[in-house]
């Protein structure tokens, strides 16, 4: 019962690499139609980014990127060159309390307030201008981020006022602690 | 054939392993990635290239034009990140302004040509290449895909890389890692193992068949072949074709196959000659050809069943064409595709015992066995049985493309011209144009053509019944005859959707008919008295004696 | 040193200032919520108040920094600085002289302007209502409350609390300056006050050598007058236009010959930027060609002050913009609608960063068919735009823009174009 009207010849083992990739779009195909919702949920690029960019808004994805190594590792890499300015760990002889920390692009200054009452104004003067408005001061600590909102930059200079269980506070005291502006 | 083995069988053929739900959850969420203001960020032909690029691990030669474009990227000093969080859609000419902004703020590049806005031409030391943006674009979901599995940080190691590559190894040795990386990666969240393996057997067997023959044509698959290889294969108890209705499926695949190599053979021959020239940008060129043919080739198959869910009687709103029942024999027969009408008796065995195996399996599985299940084809008819039920179906899909035309007509609907009219016989469609010539010629103003052609379709609408006498009394009798939830009378509300619905029905129960059509005119055809063709009852009774007995043969004797 | 109660009325309520803290000159002031260490957004305007050469606490009070922790959030507005520059009269007098006012309690509202003029404010009636709700609250016992405000506010809140029958006592203080305030509560400080405003004297030498260096000739003094204008430029270049404009201000009222003239000068360049700016902005409106026969295609330049009347049609119109200056320039824009009543309709409201020579094609729209009143308005700008912005969306609410707010927009050098179509009667 077959006919041979539309007979097309071609090499064997092509046409079975041919089905083999057939098949294989069937399967991808079959499986994304019918994705019910039960899937796996997977950090992707977009979960980072967001987290990047509204930390506030996101501090349980936060807290669950950095739970998981390779997350943390791809977190790590896009802030790093999100950074428009950034400072490094500073030499590790500096005594137990800095006052200021200085850098190539900014410098970092904590001032307790005289009130004493636990409260500390950080100062960031950037040694350049930007085109973008800074948004967030974040760093590095214990390998892991933190983010502050910045305050509007004038001449240069933006100041955020903490309380003394701020986790800044240590991380401005640990030398090995890193800065970044973005 | 009831409605439940159907399902049975539906069950049965998606136990095939399927990506991880790693890999599942990336392919969504990269297919589904949205721009700020909820445009999808990837066209709709760079999703359906990831996953064919995947299926057939073609990555490689997409991965090499893709790092010549991070290579234009990362020396514009672009940020990786940008191109992940673009507020525009991946589109090629999103590509290209992006570039051009960036080029505009750095010192201009001698060696960079952007002497058309989707085509750049770059020059490293004496490695020329073009990079084309309208194949970056096409690619963009994979360049997705390649960053979730290669992670950001990765991805950025070699984006910095390229910034600084000075000729074509050192890409290239770029590109060689990624698409190791996504080898990888593939090789753990989606195995294709146990595909290789289904097709090593069909690859065997067809070599046996033809007698070592390094070539083969799609007409050495065809019905007697298909049940050989079930005979063969279907006793090992670890065998992908223990079902007849896997391994008549797979073999369909087959023939698609075989027509995708001829026509891709072709492709390679060309790429192979431009080679000889210094053109990368050539191979790419014909990259995108090749794509575009699989593309072509995959869709043409699954295209009539994406056609035909859309008039599932669960999706439409405003009117039923077909029932479930005849909504999921049409898929069943429709899942041939083009190669149905050359595998007549493969459909024919497929309907009969398929169902068959698929209670047996049910039963085999339930530990109970299940003696009445082959009894319930004690009728020799059985395929003229099917047969009846093919042509009852086409009947019905026939009556109800009228009764939806009748009731465009009844909405007196402009669409009713093009989407009806061609159910028409010839004569009558004659005598509608020479309708319109005359009313056009009666005009004298000159008028909008929009309100004309609105204009005349009114017109003819109301003259119907007098220019088509045939075919509006062919319709009318469809009109009583099908009746079905929303035919045949004009809708209170929403009587848009009702329009639209209808012309779309319309035109897929048009095409299906077609379908159906082919499948049994190619049977009648090949009855020939000249021929010693055995007559349904005969083929039926010699491929039962062959089903029940490796039916048997499989499930035990007690069935 | 106790302070005596001041509250600030707010239209959500009273805020209480709850103490006062000297800090670190390095560090800018701030305002703060008691116990949280969470600084107001208002914050920078606060600094802008205390520090010279805007501020007028820094002249009073000789320092430049404080923290003012407040009971609760104050988000917007200028009614504070009443309040603000009465505690800190309040708290120079306490660190000098013993100050109390026991069992008082102050409620102020009011602007004051670099020179401490107290200026009036609005929603006084909501404010009032608010605090008597709070004073409900209050459980400790008041003997009277002083009312300091500018003279228009207190007749506004005496018209709702008729004097004398009020427990406790209201004792009214219309105040012009906060040399009224200083007179009233016989506070020492008021000597300052009382002193013409005396400006930073850092910039006051450099005025001097300057002034002395003027007289060598009109050439070079014309040349120093630019040297003036620094600071002055750079508040241009940051888009301070405020602030630029009251140190413009005091320089022509209160400056030397030099600074006058650098004001003159500097005022000149701003409004011929202006005037080029509003030049090179291309603005251009297209109505396109639709199925519907009555949309016909047209297009016009923005010249004038009037639109095609073809913008009231229900057409898919589209606007241009171009840039063709030899700088890059930022644009605003926005098309509003005007009915008789209700709130104006923005049909569009964009913003785009142009290149030199560059254009660029908006996204297409529908206007509906109606006969409101059309505007067109944009601001074309070469400096940092948040404050254009604040007057830019003002604008675009008002079908008939005050002058001085267009004025402003000139005076600070961007061009300014305003073009509306009336309704029509078809």
């Amino acid at each position: 019962m077959t006919t041979s009207s539309d007979e097309i010849t071609t090499d064997l083992d092509e046409a079975t690499a041919k089905f083999v990739a057939l098949e294989n779009y069937r399967r991808l195909a079959t499986s994304l139609s019918k994705n019910d919702g039960t899937k796996a949920i997977t950090l992707t690029f977009q979960d980072l980014w967001s987290a990047a960019i509204h930390p506030e808004q996101n501090i349980d994805l936060i807290a669950a990127i950095q739970r998981d190594r390779q997350h943390a590792r791809r977190f790590d890499a896009l802030l790093r060159s999100m950074a428009v300015f950034s400072q490094p760990a500073q030499a590790a002889a500096a005594s137990d309390n800095m006052d200021k920390r200085t850098g190539e692009q900014f410098d970092l200054e904590l001032k307790p307030s005289s009130r004493q009452d636990g409260a500390y104004f950080l100062i960031i003067r950037m040694h350049n201008l930007v085109k973008t408005i800074p948004q967030h001061l974040y760093y590095c600590h214990n390998n892991s981020y933190h983010f502050l909102s910045l305050s509007p930059v004038h001449n240069g200079v933006s100041q955020v006022m903490v309380g003394e269980s701020n986790s800044i506070i240590d991380a401005f005291n640990d030398p090995a602690a890193e800065f970044f502006i973005k | 054939m009831s409605n439940v083995s159907y399902k049975l069988l539906h069950k049965l053929a998606l136990q095939d392993d399927g990506p991880s739900n790693t890999l599942q959850a990336l392919l969504t969420s990269t297919l589904e990635t949205t721009t700020a203001d909820g445009r999808p960020r990837h066209s709709e032909q760079a999703q359906q290239n990831l996953i064919k690029v995947i299926a057939s691990h073609s990555y490689a030669k997409v991965i090499f034009p893709l790092c010549h474009f991070m290579v234009v990227a990362a020396q514009r000093k672009i940020p990786l990140y940008y191109w992940f969080t673009m507020t525009q859609p991946m589109t090629a000419s999103s590509l290209a302004s992006s570039l051009r902004s960036a080029s505009d703020q750095i010192s201009p590049d001698n060696h960079t040509d952007m002497k058309n806005q989707l085509v750049i031409t770059i020059a490293r030391g004496n490695y020329t290449f073009d990079v084309n943006l309208s194949h970056i674009a096409k690619h963009s979901a994979l360049f997705d895909l390649i960053m979730e599995i290669i992670g950001y940080e990765g991805l950025e190691i070699l984006y910095n890389k390229l910034a600084y590559a000075e000729n074509r190894h050192e890409i290239a040795s770029v590109s060689n890692d990624l698409a190791r990386g996504i080898y990888q990666f593939l090789k753990d969240h989606f195995p294709t193992a146990s595909t290789e393996k289904k097709a090593r057997f069909m690859h065997d067997f067809l070599a046996k068949c033809t007698g070592q023959n390094a070539s083969i044509s799609t007409s050495d698959i065809n019905d007697s072949l298909i049940i050989d290889f079930w005979l063969e294969f279907s006793l090992d108890a670890q065998s992908k074709f223990r079902l007849f209705s896997n391994c008549a499926h797979s073999w369909v695949t087959y023939r698609q196959a075989i027509r995708l190599a001829a026509s891709n053979r072709f492709q390679k021959g060309a790429s192979l000659d431009a080679l000889n020239e210094q053109g990368v940008a050539e191979i790419s060129r014909i990259d995108q050809n090749a794509a575009q043919v699989i593309f072509d080739e995959i869709a043409e198959g699954p295209s009539s069943t994406a056609k035909l869910r859309q008039i599932n009687p669960s999706i439409l709103k405003t009117v039923k064409l077909v029932n479930a029942t005849e909504f999921d024999h049409l898929a069943e027969l429709i899942k041939f595709g083009n190669e149905g009408h050359t595998l007549v008796l493969t459909i024919l065995r497929l309907l009969t015992f398929a169902p068959v195996q698929a209670r047996l399996v049910e039963a085999s599985r339930k530990r109970k066995m299940q003696a009445s299940a082959m009894h319930s084809l004690a009728d020799d008819d059985a395929y003229s049985h099917v047969f009846d039920h093919i042509n009852t179906l086409t009947d019905t899909i026939r009556g109800l493309t009228e009764a939806a035309a009748f009731s465009l007509y009844l909405a007196q609907s402009s669409t009713f011209i093009y989407a009806a009219v061609p159910l028409a016989n010839t004569q009558e469609q004659k005598e509608l144009t020479n309708a319109r010539t005359r009313i056009r010629a009666s005009l004298t103003k000159p008028m909008d053509e929009i309100i004309l052609a609105e204009k005349i379709s009114a017109e003819l609408l109301k003259k119907l019944p007098q220019i088509m006498p045939v075919f509006f009394a062919q319709l009318k009798q469809a009109r009583k005859k099908y009746r079905r939830k929303g035919l045949g009378k004009l809708p209170i509300e929403d009587s848009n959707s009702w329009i639209s619905e209808l012309t779309t029905g319309i035109e897929v129960l048009s095409e299906m008919a077609t379908h159906l059509n082919r499948l049994t005119s190619t049977y009648l055809a090949n009855e020939n008295p000249h021929t010693k063709q055995k007559t349904l009852k005969s083929c039926f009774a010699e491929d039962r004696d062959i089903f029940f007995k490796q039916f048997r043969q499989i499930y035990g004797q007690a069935s | 040193m106790t302070l005596p109660s001041l509250w600030i009325a707010t239209t959500r309520g009273p805020v209480e200032i709850v103490s006062i803290t000297e800090e670190d000159p390095e560090i800018r002031s701030v305002l703060c919520l008691s116990d949280s260490f969470q600084e107001l957004p208002i914050s920078p305007l606060y600094d802008a108040f205390v520090r010279r050469p805007t501020g007028l606490i820094e002249q009073i009070t000789g320092h430049s920094s404080y923290r003012v922790d407040l009971s609760g959030p104050i988000t917007q507005g200028q009614s504070w600085q009443l309040g603000l520059a009465v505690t800190h009269l309040f708290h120079a007098e306490a660190q000098l002289n013993s100050f109390s006012l026991p069992n008082a309690l102050v409620w102020t509202t009011g602007k004051v302007t670099p020179r401490g003029i107290v200026q009036p404010v609005g929603k006084i009636v909501e404010k009032w209502k608010m605090t008597i709700a709070e004073l409900a609250n209050k459980t400790t016992k008041l003997d009277q409350i002083i009312v300091i405000a500018h003279a228009t506010n207190i007749a506004e809140v005496q018209k709702l609390e008729p004097m004398g029958s009020s427990q406790p006592k209201i004792i009214y203080l219309p105040a012009s300056s906060l040399n009224d305030i200083a007179t009233y509560f016989e506070l020492s400080v008021g000597n300052t006050l009382r002193a013409p405003a005396k400006r930073s004297p850092r910039v006051f030498k450099g005025y001097i050598v300057a002034g002395l260096l003027g007289l060598i000739g009109i050439a070079t003094a014309m040349k120093l007058a630019s040297d003036f204008v620094m600071p002055l430029s750079r508040l241009d270049t940051e888009g301070r236009y405020r602030e630029l404009f009251m140190e413009l201000r005091l320089m022509r009222q209160e400056g030397n010959w030099l600074d006058v003239n650098g004001a003159f000068f500097f005022q000149k360049n701003l409004e011929n930027r202006a005037d080029r700016l509003r030049k090179n902005m291309h603005v251009e409106i297209r109505s396109l060609q639709g199925k519907n026969t009555t949309c016909a295609s047209h297009k016009a330049t923005i010249t004038t002050s009037t639109l095609p009347e073809w913008v009231h049609a229900a057409c898919q119109l589209q606007l241009t913009l171009g840039n063709r200056s030899d700088r890059p320039i930022g644009i605003w824009i926005a098309l509003v609608s005007h009915g008789t009543t209700g709130s104006p309709t923005v049909i569009l409201r964009n913003h785009a960063a142009l290149p030199p020579g560059q254009t660029v094609t908006l996204p297409k729209f529908i206007m509906e068919k109606s006969n409101t009143i059309k505007t067109v308005i944009a601001i074309a700008s070469i400096m940092p735009d948040s404050e254009l912005l604040s007057w830019f969306n003002t604008l675009i609410n008002d079908v008939h823009p005050a002058d001085h707010m267009i004025s402003r927009i000139e005076k600070s050098g961007s061009g300014f174009l305003f073009a509306q179509a009336t309704g029509t009667q078809k």
